[in-house]
């Protein structure tokens, strides 16, 4: 909404909130700053000279009162009511005293405040104010604070003698306030990195020889104003300003974008100091009200009893959090508001089901916290939360013992009545069982108990212990469930906003918002066992910590340190492309051919697919690339993938393989993700749960069965895959390689017609492949790479390679290894077979080099430091070493 | 801008006088306002203190869950004993409140009038005599 279109002297922008008019009226010049500073001082040097005055007064009484002594004319009977000069200064002393009162509490007194949003009233409406229109002024709304920054704003145009004070200008005035200044330290930049930019575009603007507020400014502060309106606050703070006056001028948004940083993080990070401000304030007012909550036994209308036993296996949530050492508890309304409902409604036990890490306890630990302001239902008032540790119930225990304990426990509860209880992991009572004949489950006591409404219980339990143990038992009829589901990337920001201060105290260490968000958005994406927050939480406790270690006190922890850490603990590479990492990839074709011979499309295929994934143009929602190899054996199809796994992902142990020639029928789906009912999972997905970050190769995929197919339908498409136990496994960081011997024969005699490679690959798709895959699959491919048969020239390189691994073999044994180029091309012609590519050749090489070497070791005639040289028809001589 | 300024600082001059004569005013109006806002929290806050609300709604209650007829009776007789000591404790604050906001009315007219009598009655007349 623009609420400024025109601006001149005559009509003036305003806004309308239950029917009041507000506007901008405020001078801020530099005269009007000089009258408003010189009556602030005028103000103090009245309270000065009255405080004076009254002390000066209350000093001559004290005098006259001690110089008299004992014939004080006070100190006779009705002395008072003679004139007299102590009862005069007494009297002055306390009518001075009486205005500086007065002054003091006058001055602090907020004469205007934003108005209050009205349930389902109107939204604010842009007027426009004509001369001798009334309106209230804004600027009384604005904090102390953002009145300085305004200042600051015109101090800064009327300095470089500009006609305007806009938004460029408001949002430098702004980062003379500290609250501003937090919003840039956040976000990783100092003011000083933006000062060339600022200045570059102030030196554009117009000048004149009065500066008053543009109408983009004046645009600006109905804005904050609105905000604060929309927000709830009583006072436009810095922190609205700064933000609108962001919004405004594009160039900003330019400037941040070069240092990657959004539109949206600016917003967040906004909000972030929000967050804290209002956390602060309500921690203030708990504590004000836990004043008034008893921690020990009793309750505050004396109705309860001692619970010894209940208090030695149980922690009293109310008293912990009395103590201040539970945590605060953000967002989850909804929940609280289900649990109340339960609770209220029928006095009914509810079990939370979530997670482990998605907010559970700290649900409790809210739920805590309004039991200690009491503002809770009439029915949970003036209570205790307790809740019994189950270990400590059931330690040193045999059964029947702990059965005992939960009874006296179930007891002292119902006559004590003031307690509500709580058990975390409530599965973890089931299977409990007393002595051999009378077994008897600690469920169905507790059910009893609870069926008796003797109390209320608040339990939390996961979503597979719910379904396996609670559900169908006794316990499950009386519990109500309430589901907590994981919270987005956007609520587990705000919650590690609110928790980071205290982790920022710690570690004196500063988190900027990338780090933060890094936390968030790669622990959401990588690490698949946890559950936000709690593992976000868990990186930035990580992170914090090497911060402080690698970097020292004091400095400010930046998205790489994040993304450090959780590669570190993923084992996937997830910080910026560094320069030694660029010159890999862009020699990527290169290094690809220190292995693989020919095939020149297929590793170019491969390297442009590897170069868009790092450089993160992929979706992150699909594998990093899906390749299919097509083309005979033994022309390097497993061979480039090995190659890609050593040169990409560090290792050629990061191949999964699968010859899928061992899932032929529909059932050997169970191996691959698991049989339904068992709990190990699939080979599939837990290996690359285990090794997110790798190449899963799938080795003749046209003997795999068609359903199987299917399952990779998905993975290609969703870049997940959910095994047998429920269990979402990431494959996202994966390259998946299907190679396949499907039409072979037609690529062979296409190759030996010298049909164009193109030509070959659309026939393929189109006659060749299609009774074996079906379309949509072969589409799901970033290519689909035709391999070709080897030609002599490939083999005799491939040989000279092969060659080279045996010499290095040797190496390690010390012994040099060397063979003429003569041999190396019979080696090469001998092996050379247009069918079977360079599969011969290994067999070549196997027969007529490493027999004849070996044979040469077994004699004993080579000793290290010798060199074995290869010679014509599987000859070898020896040069002995000098 | 020295227009402004000329402008300004009459307004001043204005205003710091009618700071003084509003002196007064302000004193029942607003000041009183204040006043009164501070003795209803003290005395609400007091009335949290003694937790004075529990012991009534629970007046029917039995104490400590000791739940037979002579328990109730007991309970019973102790809790009304103990709603008439913190009902007095909390009168007793009120009327010290109330002392305190009596105080405050009367503080302004007794020191005018302390003021105005003792100055003509000794500072006029030794004035007169100087002159």
């Amino acid at each position: 909404m623009s609420l400024v279109e025109n601006f001149s002297g005559n009509i003036r922008s305003a806004v309308v909130i239950n029917n009041k008019t507000y506007s901008w009226l405020a001078e801020v010049d530099r005269a009007s700053r000089a009258v408003s500073r010189l009556r602030k001082q005028a103000d103090i040097v009245m309270t000065v000279l009255f405080l004076s005055l009254g002390v000066i007064m209350a000093g001559i009484f004290a005098f006259d009162l001690i110089v008299g002594g004992e014939g004080h004319l006070l100190m006779k009977p009705n002395g008072w009511l003679q004139p007299n000069l102590a009862s005069l200064s007494f009297f002055l002393a306390f009518l001075c005293f009486e205005f500086v009162v007065y002054r003091m509490v006058d001055s602090v007194r907020k004469t205007h405040r934003v108005p209050k949003r009205v349930y389902q009233g109107a939204e604010p409406e842009a007027v426009y104010l004509n001369v001798g229109d009334k309106a209230e002024d804004l600027a009384n709304t604005f904090e102390p604070s953002a009145r300085k920054a305004i200042e600051e704003a015109f101090i800064l145009a009327e300095r470089l003698g500009q006609a305007e004070v806009g938004p460029i200008h408001i949002f430098s005035g702004c980062l003379a306030i500290d609250k501003a200044k937090v919003v840039l330290g956040r976000l990783g930049i100092r003011f000083d990195d933006l000062k060339p930019a600022i200045e570059q575009k102030l030196a554009t603007l117009p000048s004149g020889s009065k500066t008053v507020l543009g109408s983009a400014g004046l645009e600006i502060f109905l804005q904050a104003f609105i905000s604060a309106y929309q927000q709830g606050k009583e006072e436009v703070s810095v922190l609205e300003i700064l933000q609108k006056a962001f919004h405004a001028e594009p160039l900003l948004a330019d400037w941040l974008s070069a240092k990657e940083i959004n539109v949206e993080q600016f917003d967040h990070v906004v909000e972030w100091v929000r967050i804290n401000e209002a956390l602060r304030s309500r921690y203030e007012r708990f504590r004000r009200l836990a004043l008034h909550k008893p921690v020990g036994d009793m309750n505050r209308a004396m109705t309860s009893v001692a619970t010894p036993m209940l208090d030695r296996v149980s922690d009293d949530l109310t008293a912990d959090a009395v103590y201040g050492r539970l945590p605060l508890l953000i967002g989850r309304e909804k929940e609280l508001a289900e649990i109340f409902r339960a609770i209220e409604g029928g006095g009914q036990s509810v079990v939370l089901v979530g997670p482990p890490g998605v907010g559970k306890d700290a649900i409790l630990a809210g739920i805590a916290e309004r039991m200690v302001e009491e503002n809770v239902p009439e029915i949970l008032k003036d209570k205790r939360l307790m809740s019994i540790s189950l270990s400590t119930l059931l330690s040193g225990a045999n059964p029947a013992e702990a059965q005992g304990r939960l009874t006296t426990v179930l007891s002292e509860v119902a006559r004590s009545r003031n307690i509500v209880l709580v058990i975390s992991d409530i599965e973890k009572i089931t299977g409990i069982t007393a002595g051999d004949e009378h077994t008897m489950d600690l469920t169905s006591i507790l059910a009893d108990a609870l069926a008796r409404g003797v109390t209320f219980l608040i339990s939390t339990t996961t979503p597979e212990a719910y379904t396996s143990v609670i559900e169908n038992s006794s316990l499950g009829r009386i519990l109500q469930k309430i589901i907590v589901v994981e919270p987005d990337v956007s609520t587990a920001i705000n919650i590690l906003e609110a928790k980071i201060a205290g982790l920022e105290n710690q570690n004196s260490v500063i988190f900027s918002f990338e780090a933060l968000e890094k936390c968030v958005t790669l622990s959401d994406r990588y690490i698949h066992e946890a559950y936000l927050p709690a593992k976000a939480l868990e990186v930035a406790k990580e992170v914090a910590l090497e911060a402080r270690q690698k970097k020292g006190v004091n400095t400010l922890v930046t998205g790489d340190d994040a993304s450090r850490v959780v590669a570190e603990k993923t084992g996937i590479p997830l910080n910026k492309v560094s320069e030694d990492e660029r010159e890999k990839l862009l020699n990527f074709e290169e290094r690809l051919h220190s292995r693989v011979i020919g095939q020149e499309e297929a590793v170019k295929a491969v390297s442009a697919a590897l170069r868009r994934a790092r450089a993160e143009l992929q979706s992150g929602k699909r594998p990093i690339a899906n390749f299919l190899f097509l083309g005979s054996t033994g022309v390097g199809k497993t061979e480039l993938a090995k190659a890609v796994a050593e040169v990409y992902f560090g290792s050629e142990e990061a191949m999964l393989r699968f010859d899928m020639s061992e899932y032929q029928d529909a059932s050997s789906i169970n191996r691959l993700i698991g049989a339904p009912g068992s709990k190990a999972g699939g080979l599939l997905t837990e290996a690359v749960r285990r090794q997110p970050f790798s190449i899963v190769l799938l080795d003749e995929l046209e003997k795999a069965h068609p359903d199987i197919l299917n399952i990779f339908l998905q993975v290609m498409d969703d870049g997940r895959l959910t095994d047998s136990t429920g269990r979402t496994v990431d494959f996202t960081s994966t390259i998946l390689i299907a190679t396949s011997n499907a039409g072979t024969s037609y690529i062979q005699e296409a190759v030996l017609a010298k049909t164009p490679i193109a030509e070959i690959k659309t026939r393929l798709l189109e006659q060749e492949l299609k009774g074996v895959y079906r379309p949509e699959f072969l589409n799901r491919f970033d290519g689909v790479i035709v391999f070709k048969p080897l030609t002599l020239d490939d083999v005799r390189q491939i040989a000279y390679l092969m060659i080279k691994q045996v010499s290095e073999r040797l190496e390690m044994k010390g012994i040099k290894f060397r063979a003429e180029d003569a041999v190396v091309e019979e080696l090469a012609k001998k092996g050379f077979d247009p069918i079977f590519g360079a599969r011969p050749l290994r067999r070549v090489i196997q027969e007529d080099v490493e027999n004849a070497t070996a044979n040469a070791l077994l004699t004993g005639d080579v000793k290290p430091r010798d060199t074995v040289v290869l010679k014509a028809a599987g000859q070898v001589e020896i040069e002995k070493a000098v | 801008m020295n227009t402004t300024i000329s402008i300004g600082t009459a307004k001043l001059i204005t205003e710091t006088l009618w700071h003084v004569l509003f002196f007064p005013i302000w004193w029942y109006t607003r000041g009183l306002a204040a006043v009164l806002r501070f003795a209803g929290g003290s005395i609400k806050n007091q009335y949290v203190n003694l937790g004075l609300g529990v012991w009534l709604t629970n007046l029917f209650v039995p104490m400590y869950g000791i739940n037979d007829l002579a328990g109730r009776a007991i309970s019973f007789v102790v809790r009304l004993f103990m709603i008439v000591v913190r009902g007095l404790a909390l009168l007793v604050w009120i009327i010290i409140i109330f002392l305190v906001v009596i105080f405050y009315l009367l503080l302004l007219p007794i020191s005018v009038a302390g003021f105005l009598y003792h100055f003509f009655g000794f500072l006029a007349p030794s004035l007169y005599v100087l002159s």
